[in-house]
């Protein structure tokens, strides 16, 4: 089952993205693809990712814009926004505009990333 | 049987009962009784004879009294017919005269008279019927029985009877009018009122019938009484259809003027010859407000002219008719008494005073005889008119106003094509005055070339009644300018015939020009990729091609059929790059475009390199349809390639053999040299004659000069492999500045010239930065100036200027009233070797490196230096730095005398192979109360340490025969644990030896010949127990410890996939040296935001790298930062960061890569 997931990582660093593929690969979560930025991963949405991560700049609001477009065109898609800080305009607004969850970096993101992954195979939707 | 009751009586009486039964008898009396009923029977018929006679007689008497009553009753009659008839001179006729003949007589004459007189009536009605019978009415006359008497022709016509008049009469008529009703509108009505009429015999005139077919009849119904005694009637039938319908349109007419009259907005005066006014009609009540009662009667001019007008009025007709008109009525009428009409604008004054204008028409009525019998004036109410043409005209004006002065060419032409109209920008555009232009035909203007189309496209337009178009063509102008105009042309229709064309025109010269270029441009650029030497591809999605310019089927060596259709990787490219090429074509899928090197084999089969620079390629709708490739044929440069670089590989060799060469050759020289400086040093302190004391001093100034001559050329060496560094650290410039001074005073008194170096008081001179390069430079500037200065001498002045926080400006110039320089040779000033001539060169000796040096150090300190320079009169050289601003409390100690101050002593061990220079080096330590301890190499001095002894400091040698510096270093250090600092003396002062010695777990390095300073300075400072220096604490630490980072969680998480941990490592670099130099920078510009977000984003990879050393610092600039809070605890953090992360780089890069 859990190698079925197709997980989009978004991020403009590319050693945070390394990390984060190595993290959830060791969870056995194989189907995972990187993008550099959210033009490229749109574009890649025919893929049909079953769960996107999402990291937010700290005061940019393209994220969100981001966030909408990919819940335009693959409303099934887990969208989980991966933000640097604890913002709560950032969390209600990643909600509001259709995010799953939002995890603030920190010491344990893989941890979280994989609990997240694992509350959305447990909704048994994918 | 029963008989005659008289015979029965008879019987009963006389006959008895048995006689009576006899038969006999009864025949008897049978015949009996036969004759008593026939006696009986002729009884009756007797008595019924007489009663006949009887009635008969009586019936004749009857009537035969009658007869003589009745004569009695006619004669009476006669008698009184008579007396009726007698006429009044006849009275001698006695007419109560029984005797009848005088009556009889009387009455035969009468009779004749009568007759005559019939006759005579005879003839009148012979008379009447013919009259009737012609007349135009239709006639019918009935007697009093309704029976026809006289009917006529016209009347059969008027209802279609077949029959003639004549045979008509006699005819009874009762019934006709049921019979014929279905010839009017009204059957019934018709029916209802004949009887009626026929009821009431009374006359009745003008009956109007209508018939069905649509003729108007006109009935008289005339009673015929004769002796007050109906005798019968006449119909009079007249058909009065025509004029009925006259009737009715004279009704409609009057009714029409009535309304005219009455309901128009015009006032209608009319007054008699005298100007009495007779008739006022409602426009004027309602024009003028007074009622017609108000101002019938009254004269003219009356209340509502204005009298002054008229006057004014009657003075100009006097003048214009050549006689007086006098104010007054006159006035009006003077034109209009010989013509028919004259109008006139006239002012009305309106009951309510207020003023109109209105246009006056006053005519003449004439009578039948021509002869005038009143005047009508009709007036209209022109004041909204007056308005409307003053608003008209000045809307005109307006009007014009835009069109003259639009910014647009406005013309018309009419249908032979000639201006009618022109507005002044067509003049400045055509360059045709607006009466030059009138008298042109549109078509004269456009150019030659242009004319034909542009007369076909308005011809059609005008064939076709386009209403409006535009079009584009070039026009001469009268100077022989051409010029562009794009026009609209409005076609209007002014008759069937006739159009005119209105044209709204811009110049668009401009725009026109435009396009040619771009046109062209395109143009080239379509024929640039069409012949270019570029080959160009475009593939669709499934990477199949769809076109090959002539350039890709050159380069390729195949046919553009060939091509079309194929997938171009697999045609050219070789197995082995297919993958590079499907993971560029992946990229374009992604919408990446980037060029790329791949090697094909052509049609021929020939290797060929291609350069393929590929871009997605898109639809108008931004859909991505397959990409777009421009491929260039580089084989040849990549071939020069090849060759550049293997001669660059071989150069580098050559350079690196440079590098060793000058290593090994400054090791060579200095060995020896510091001996000499040293023993000379040692020399120079002993007691000497004052002859040995100058040759001593002239053997150290010589020795001096070498070494500076050989510390340039490694310099330059550094400089050319990148090698030079800086040793920042805070200094006093003021300082510097005494030194030198100091230093090149001497040397300015030789030649007898002044050196001046000006102080600066109260400003901060205290500057981080490195002090020797300073000194070094400024030394090279002087030394110059004294060189070429004869006369005169030098200046040196310096400020600071203070600038944003942290930094200020230092400018230092030094001038000369030396010999100068040639431009030409200012340009050459900092090259290699470069002396102005070889003559200077022998004059002034000197290895010609010193600007070159300086100038790459200033470079270095990102300074800047400029020159200026005359022949003969001096050189000025102007140098301005960038300067953190230092701290004045962390200034360098002066050295060795706290050294001597500790008056500690300090245990050396001095591991060494050249016997002078440990002879130097004893006798240098030995002045500041040290105890040295001698080892000749490596392995002897690991013996003396093993043995037990303790050291305060280690002065190492770096190249030693038996085992050099490092081997013993890192057995020290690892083996035997011992972690007393080792200070590394090395002649090769080459950045990367020192790395490999700090990275070996030395504390410091001092390269030799070195001054007494530096290694006095180096020993106090490891030997302190209380550093001041936090970063070279740590340093010590970690350096004491093997790695600065920790791969195990990166391991761990890998799942030892080295490849993976290589990459990441990589990447780490990549990213922290980025990271580390942006933090540097925003620091330096107080840019906390950004010092926060950048040490944010790279915190949890130095935790990943397992930089245990930074994991406290980086939190801690974080936070701060963060909450933008600057403080010397968060710059010294930076630093720390700085050192930490650079030497993890380092180690990284050497051990990890």
């Amino acid at each position: 089952m859990t190698h079925n997931v197709k997980v989009f990582l978004v991020d403009d660093d590319l050693l945070s993205l390394n990390t984060y593929r190595q993290g959830l690969e060791n969870s056995g979560y194989k189907n995972i693809h990187l993008f550099l930025n959210g033009i490229i991963c749109l574009n890649n949405l025919h893929q049909k990712p079953n769960i996107i991560f999402l990291n937010h700049e700290i005061n940019d609001s393209s994220t969100f814009d981001l966030l909408k477009k990919i819940k335009q065109s693959l409303p099934s898609a887990y969208i989980i926004l991966i933000s640097r800080e604890e913002n709560i305009k950032v969390s209600i607004g990643a909600m509001k505009h259709g995010a799953f969850d939002y995890i603030v970096k920190g010491d344990d993101d893989i941890r979280k990333m994989n609990n997240v992954i694992e509350r959305i195979l447990s909704l048994n939707t994918i | 049987m029963s008989y005659h009751k008289l015979l029965q009586k008879q019987i009963n009486k006389y006959l008895p009962e048995e006689l009576r039964q006899d038969p006999a008898l009864q025949h008897f009396f049978l015949a009996i009784n036969e004759s008593y009923s026939s006696y009986e029977r002729d009884k009756e018929l007797l008595n019924h004879a007489f009663s006949i006679s009887e009635q008969e007689y009586q019936t004749l008497y009857e009537n035969l009294n009658r007869e003589y009553e009745l004569k009695n009753i006619s004669i009476e009659k006669l008698r009184q017919a008579v007396r009726n008839i007698k006429k009044e001179n006849d009275s001698d006729i006695n007419f109560d005269n029984e005797d009848l003949l005088i009556i009889v007589d009387y009455i035969n004459s009468e009779v004749h008279k009568r007759k005559e007189t019939e006759d005579n009536l005879n003839r009148t009605l012979k008379l009447l019927t013919t009259l009737l019978s012609n007349l135009n009415s239709g006639i019918l006359v009935e007697d009093e029985h309704r029976k026809i008497l006289y009917t006529n022709q016209l009347f059969c016509d008027m209802f279609a009877i077949a029959a003639s008049p004549d045979q008509m009469t006699g005819i009874d008529c009762s019934d006709s009018a049921e019979q014929s009703k279905h010839y009017f509108e009204n059957p019934d009505q018709f029916v209802t009122k004949i009887s009626e009429v026929l009821r009431n015999k009374v006359a009745v005139f003008d009956d109007e019938l209508k018939l069905t077919d649509g003729r108007i009849l006109k009935r008289d119904y005339i009673p015929i009484y004769i002796d007050n005694q109906y005798r019968g009637h006449l119909w009079d039938y007249e058909d009065v259809t025509d004029r009925k319908k006259f009737e009715n349109q004279l009704v409609d007419v009057t009714n029409i003027q009535n309304a005219i009259l009455n309901g128009t907005d015009y006032s209608i005066i009319y007054t008699d010859t005298n100007g009495v006014i007779k008739s006022f009609n409602q426009g004027a009540e309602k024009m003028l407000g007074y009622l017609s009662s108000e101002v019938v009667g009254i004269h003219t001019p009356a209340i509502f002219h204005d009298i002054s007008e008229v006057a004014s009025k009657a003075k100009s007709l006097t003048q214009e008719l050549g006689y007086e008109i006098k104010t007054g009525f006159d006035v009006f009428v003077a034109k209009s008494r010989n013509q028919s009409a004259e109008t006139n604008e006239w002012t009305y004054i309106k009951k309510n005073k207020e003023r109109i204008n209105v246009l006056l028409s006053v005519s003449s009525i004439r009578n039948s005889k021509n002869e005038i019998i009143g005047y009508l004036g009709i007036a209209r109410d022109i004041t909204e008119q007056k308005i409307a043409e003053t608003e008209l005209k000045r809307s005109e004006e307006r009007y014009r106003n835009i069109v003259e002065n639009s910014t647009d060419i406005i013309y018309k032409i009419n249908k032979n094509g000639y201006f009618t109209y022109v507005n002044p920008v067509a003049e400045r555009i055509t360059g045709y005055k607006q009466e030059e232009l009138l008298n042109k035909q549109f078509t004269k203007l456009i150019r030659n070339d242009f004319k034909k189309e542009t007369i076909i496209f308005y011809n059609e337009q005008i064939e076709l009644k386009k209403p409006t178009t535009y079009y584009e063509f070039p026009i001469t102008t009268k100077n022989g300018e051409e010029r562009w105009i794009g026009q609209s042309v409005q076609l209007s229709e002014l008759s069937k015939e006739d159009f005119e064309l209105t044209a709204l025109a811009i110049d668009v010269t401009e725009r026109k020009n435009y396009e040619r270029t771009i046109f062209l441009q395109k143009e080239k650029y379509q024929n640039i990729i069409a012949n270019m030497n570029l080959g160009l591809l475009e593939v669709d999605q499934e990477e199949k091609i769809q076109y090959v310019n002539p350039g890709f089927e050159f380069i390729s060596g195949y046919k553009a059929e060939e091509l079309i259709g194929k997938n171009a990787a697999k045609l050219l490219v070789s197995e082995s790059h297919l993958n590079l090429v499907k993971s560029k074509q992946k990229l374009r899928a992604e919408g990446q475009s980037d060029s790329y090197e791949v090697p094909i084999i052509n049609k021929k089969g020939e290797l060929k390199w291609w350069m393929i620079s590929g871009a997605p390629n898109y639809d108008n709708k931004g859909k991505l349809i397959g990409s777009i490739g421009i491929h260039l044929d580089i084989t040849e440069q990549k071939q020069l390639e090849l060759d550049l670089e293997l001669s660059k590989s071989k150069a580098e060799e050559s350079s690196k053999a440079k590098e060793a060469f000058l290593a090994n050759m400054s090791h060579e020289i200095r060995t020896p040299l510091n001996a000499i400086i040293g023993m000379i040093r040692e020399l120079s302190k002993e007691k000497l004659s004052p002859k040995q004391e100058t040759f001593v001093e002239n053997t150290a100034i010589a020795s001096q000069h070498l070494l500076s001559v050989l510390n340039n050329i490694l310099d330059i060496s550094k400089i050319e492999a990148g090698e030079l560094q800086l040793d920042l650290h805070h200094f006093d410039l003021q300082k510097i500045l005494n030194d030198v001074k100091s230093i090149m005073l001497a040397k300015c008194g030789e030649k007898g010239l002044y050196l001046k170096i000006n102080h600066i008081e109260n400003k901060n001179v205290t500057f981080i930065g490195d002090s020797s390069r300073f000194r070094q430079i400024l030394l090279n500037l002087i030394g110059n100036a004294v060189k070429f200065t004869d006369y005169g001498g030098i200046t040196v002045e310096y400020d600071v200027e203070d600038l944003h926080t942290g930094y200020q400006a230092v400018y230092i110039s030094v001038s000369d009233t030396g010999v100068g320089m040639d431009e030409s040779f200012l340009k050459n000033i900092f090259n290699k070797f470069s002396q102005e001539d070889s003559s200077t060169s022998r004059k002034y000796g000197g290895s010609g490196l010193g600007m070159a040096i300086t100038k790459e150090l200033i470079q270095l300190m990102n300074g800047s230096i400029e020159i200026k320079s005359q022949k003969n009169v001096g050189t000025e050289i102007v140098m301005k730095f960038l300067m953190p601003i230092g701290d004045p409390s962390k200034l360098l100690k002066n050295d060795f005398v706290s050294v001597e101050n500790t008056g500690k002593l300090l245990n050396i061990l001095l591991v060494e192979d050249n016997e002078f220079n440990r002879l130097v080096a004893c006798n240098t330590l030995n002045h500041f109360n040290c105890k040295i301890t001698e080892a000749v190499n490596g392995l002897e001095a690991i013996d003396i340490l093993k043995s037990g002894k303790s050291f305060d400091v280690i002065l190492m040698d770096l190249q030693m025969p038996v085992m050099d510096g490092f081997e013993s270093t890192r057995i020290i250090r690892e083996i035997l644990k011992i972690a007393t600092p080792i200070i590394a003396l090395t002649a090769n002062a080459f950045k990367s030896e020192l790395e490999l010695c700090l990275k070996l777990g030395m504390n410091d390095c001092v390269t030799k010949p070195f001054e007494e300073e530096k290694l006095l300075n180096s020993i106090y400072k490891l030997t302190q127990s209380n550093d001041q220096v936090p970063i070279l604490e740590a340093l010590q630490k970690q350096n004491s410890s093997k790695k600065l980072y920790d791969l195990s969680q990166l391991k761990s998480m890998s799942r030892n996939n080295d490849e993976y941990c290589k990459k990441m490592i990589s990447l780490f670099i990549e990213q922290s040296t980025e990271a580390l130099s942006q933090i540097i920078e925003a620091y330096a510009q107080k840019d906390l935001t950004t010092v926060h977000s950048i040490s944010h984003r790279i915190k949890p990879s130095m935790d990943l790298m397992g930089i245990e050393l930074l994991k406290q610092p980086i939190r801690f600039i974080e936070k701060q930062s963060r909450d933008n809070r600057d403080s010397e605890e968060l710059k010294q953090q930076i630093y720390f960061l700085r050192e930490v992360l650079n030497n993890t780089l380092i180690q990284l890069k050497e051990e990890e890569v």
